[in-house]
């Protein structure tokens, strides 16, 4: 933890860091596990007249091989979540490795929603909102935890 | 004094930080980049082939071999059952109940003879769905109102909104062997804008407000309901 962090942590008791990744993939989390509801139940997903929810949840890019991809994305919030947990609370070569981890994870679910996004834009021509929220999500996971690297904070104490 | 002070400390710190090992140098970062870009090519791969599948009808053209088949109509005549299905090309739940239900129904009920299938093509969602409905009934034209219909279906989840544009249309019915010709000059003159809006008129006065909407020897069902339900509900009572 560089002085700044530690000077922050030390006056207001909270870590922003750790809580800062563990709201964003929470919130993931949540995104994700109502898209996958919408797409089992085959429900009409709420998408308060922006875009085209149905087209996109309805599209041959919505699952792979019948895992729905919302439900893949579910996963790895909650997997991030799990190496959260670890880079706080494990030794610094476990945080360590964590941090690989969710780095590793987070480069695979950035390059994939990127492509998601080019899909939905150039290929079925229907944005899902729910779909870019989650987008965002995991670049702004990617950009904390590239910075923890920066800052070389990989134990989120 | 104060300034000197400051310049060694920000030395200290710029010494600190060149003593520091950099973390492009620890095995953990490269192998994080790369199980990462793998882990996404993979996907990628895997997705863009389903997309590549996707342009395979849930039903080809020899399942209508042995059903008799006039214009929009699949099934014996004196079949027990008649449902006659509202659908537009562009509705999402429409292309699901092509799947759940369709599908099941011409397999098992078409097939032995127990069920009459009336597709009643509608365009209730823009003017994408009029020109693949015009399509369709271009492709009627030729006999081939089913398998042209059934690669629609294929079409909309295999590009969404851009499925139904005048090039589009044409390859599908390229692909399912139509006289490209006589389709194109079908679509291009619009030969059936007035059929098209002549079938909503005639869907809305039948009490369609929207789509997959299924009317089974006369009752309404609306919506693409799992088969079981569908086939409890509606089917049993006739065909059992």
């Amino acid at each position: 933890m560089s002085a700044a962090q530690r000077a922050v942590h030390k006056h207001t008791g909270v870590n922003w860091r750790f809580w800062g990744q563990v709201g964003l993939a929470g919130a993931g989390l949540l995104v994700s596990l109502y898209l996958t509801w919408v797409k089992l139940a085959r429900v009409t997903a709420l998408c308060a007249g922006v875009g085209d929810c149905e087209t996109v949840q309805n599209s041959a890019y919505s699952e792979i091989g019948g895992v729905p991809i919302a439900l893949l994305g579910a996963g790895m919030y909650a997997f991030v979540l799990v190496l959260l947990l670890v880079r706080r609370a494990g030794t610094p070569a476990q945080a360590e490795l964590a941090w690989g981890a969710q780095l590793a994870t987070l480069i695979a679910g950035t390059a994939f929603s990127a492509y998601l996004t080019y899909i939905e834009l150039f290929v079925i021509n229907a944005i899902c909102p729910w779909c870019v929220t989650s987008a965002v999500l995991i670049l702004a996971l990617l950009a904390l935890t590239v910075d923890d690297w920066r800052q070389q904070i990989l134990q989120l104490r | 004094m104060a300034t000197k002070a400051k310049r060694t400390k920000v030395k200290r710190k710029y010494k600190q930080s060149a003593e520091q090992p950099s973390l492009w140098q620890r095995p953990v970062v490269w192998g994080a980049v790369v199980v990462g870009v793998v882990l996404a090519l993979g996907l990628i791969w895997l997705l863009s082939a389903q997309g590549r599948q996707a342009a395979q009808p849930a039903v080809t053209s020899s399942t209508y071999a042995g059903m008799p088949v006039r214009g929009r109509v699949v099934g014996a005549d004196d079949a027990p059952v008649t449902i006659v299905e509202y659908s537009d090309f562009q509705c999402p739940h429409c292309a699901t109940a092509h799947e759940t239900i369709y599908t099941p129904l011409l397999n098992e009920y078409v097939k032995a003879g127990k069920v009459r299938l009336e597709i009643h093509p509608v365009a209730f969602l823009g003017p994408a769905s009029q020109l693949a409905t015009e399509a369709a009934l271009c492709a009627q034209d030729q006999g081939q109102f089913f398998p042209y219909h059934d690669r629609l279906f294929a079409a909309q989840r295999q590009y969404g909104r851009g499925a139904f544009t005048e090039a589009r249309l044409k390859e599908y019915a390229a692909e399912i062997g139509l006289d490209l010709n006589a389709f194109s000059r079908c679509l291009d003159s619009r030969q059936h804008a007035g059929d098209v809006e002549r079938l909503n008129r005639e869907a809305q006065r039948n009490g369609v407000t929207g789509t997959p909407t299924f009317f089974v020897n006369g009752t309404k069902v609306e919506g693409a309901i799992p088969f079981e339900q569908f086939y409890k509900l509606y089917l049993k009572p006739f065909v059992e």
